[in-house]
C-alpha cells in the first residue's frame, strides 16, 4: 500500500567501514533509531517525526503529496487555493500552533477542514504540554488537568493515532482525578475500542499469513 | 565517591560494555548482520530498498516522495 504512494527507502546504519552513506542518519539530522521521515526527490527532508505505524506513515505521505499538489497549482497560477494551502501547511507542520490559531479566522474553511485544523492545533499544544511535563515544567497532575480541561472545553485531537492515544490515555487520569464519571467513561470506551481494533488487526494479520501459507503448499 | 560520581559510574559501565560490544564485532559479523536485515521478510516483501541513489532516481522518475525509514543492523 505504501509503495504505491511513495518510494520506500530503508537506510541501514551498518558501521561497516567504507560503506557509502552509512552516516546518512546523522547527515539528515536524526539521532535515534528508528527515525521515519518523508524526503523529496532531491533528498531534502520535508517532514520529520513521522509515526511508525503504517497508518501514520500513510497519513504523512498523503499530507506531503497534498501540499505539493497545491503548491504546484499555485505556482502554475491557479487562484483561490489559499485556504487549501493553509490546511495542507498545518497538516505538514509548516505552520506552528500559534500562527495557525492566528490565521484560522482569516480563511473561510468548510466545517470539516476547520475541524481538521483545530485538531492539528490542539495536537501541537498537547505536544507542548507533554514536553513540559517530561522536562518537569508541569507536574503530571497539571498535565492531566490540562487534558481534562481541554476535553471539557470540547477540544479534540486530530485523527493521528499518536495524538488520539495521548489524549484519551491521559484523559483517564485527568477524569479520575476530577472525579468525572462521564469523562472517565468516554476515555474507557475509547480505550476498549482501540484495544478491540488492535486485536482485530492482529487476528486479520494472522489469518492472512495462514492463508498465504496454505496457498504456498 | 560522591553520589553523582557513583551514578556516572553506574551509567558509564553499561555504555562502555555496549560500545565494546559494537566495536568488538568483526567486519564479517557486521556484514552478516546487515545481510540478515536486508533479507528479512518485512524488508523484501514490503518492497523496501536501501540504495539511496536509486531511490532518489525513482522518486524523480515516478514523481513520488520518499518514505525514509532509518534503522541499524550493528546492534550486538
Amino acid at each position: 500500500m505504501l509503495g504505491k504512494k511513495a518510494v520506500l527507502f530503508c537506510h541501514v546504519t551498518t558501521r561497516i567501514d567504507g560503506r557509502p552513506d552509512d552516516d546518512l542518519l546523522n547527515q539528515k539530522g536524526f539521532r535515534g533509531f528508528p527515525s521515519v521521515a518523508i524526503m523529496d526527490a532531491e533528498g531534502e527532508i520535508v517532514k520529520k517525526g513521522v509515526g511508525r505505524s503504517v497508518a501514520a506513515m500513510g497519513s504523512a505521505i498523503d499530507a506531503v503529496s497534498a501540499y505539493n499538489a497545491i503548491k504546484t497549482k499555485v505556482a502554475s497560477g491557479e487562484k483561490g487555493l489559499d485556504a487549501k494551502l493553509f490546511v495542507a501547511s498545518v497538516r505538514l507542520g509548516k505552520i506552528d500552533a500559534d500562527e495557525a490559531k492566528e490565521k484560522l479566522g482569516k480563511y473561510k474553511l468548510s466545517a470539516a477542514n476547520k475541524k481538521i485544523v483545530e485538531g492539528l492545533i490542539f495536537d501541537k499544544e498537547m505536544d507542548g504540554w507533554f514536553s513540559k511535563a517530561r522536562s518537569r515544567g508541569l507536574t503530571p497532575q497539571e498535565f492531566f488537568a490540562k487534558i481534562y480541561d481541554a476535553y471539557k472545553a470540547g477540544r479534540r485531537p486530530s485523527d493521528s493515532e499518536e495524538s488520539q492515544n495521548t489524549f484519551w490515555n491521559f484523559l483517564l487520569q485527568g477524569a479520575e482525578e476530577a472525579g468525572d464519571v462521564e469523562a472517565f467513561q468516554a476515555a474507557v470506551d475509547k480505550a476498549i475500542a482501540r484495544t478491540k481494533k488492535g486485536f482485530a488487526d492482529r487476528l486479520e494479520a494472522i489469518k492472512n499469513k495462514a492463508k498465504a501459507k496454505r496457498a504456498k503448499k | 565517591m560522591s553520589l553523582t560520581l557513583k551514578r556516572m559510574a553506574l551509567l558509564g559501565l553499561p555504555l562502555a560494555l555496549l560500545a565494546q560490544g559494537v566495536s568488538a564485532q568483526s567486519p564479517e559479523q557486521l556484514q552478516e548482520k546487515y545481510q540478515k536485515k536486508i533479507t528479512s521478510d518485512w524488508f523484501v516483501k514490503g518492497g523496501w530498498s536501501d540504495d539511496y541513489a536509486a531511490c532518489l532516481g525513482r522518486a524523480k522518475k515516478e514523481g513520488k516522495v520518499i518514505l525514509a525509514y532509518f534503522t541499524r543492523s550493528y546492534s550486538p
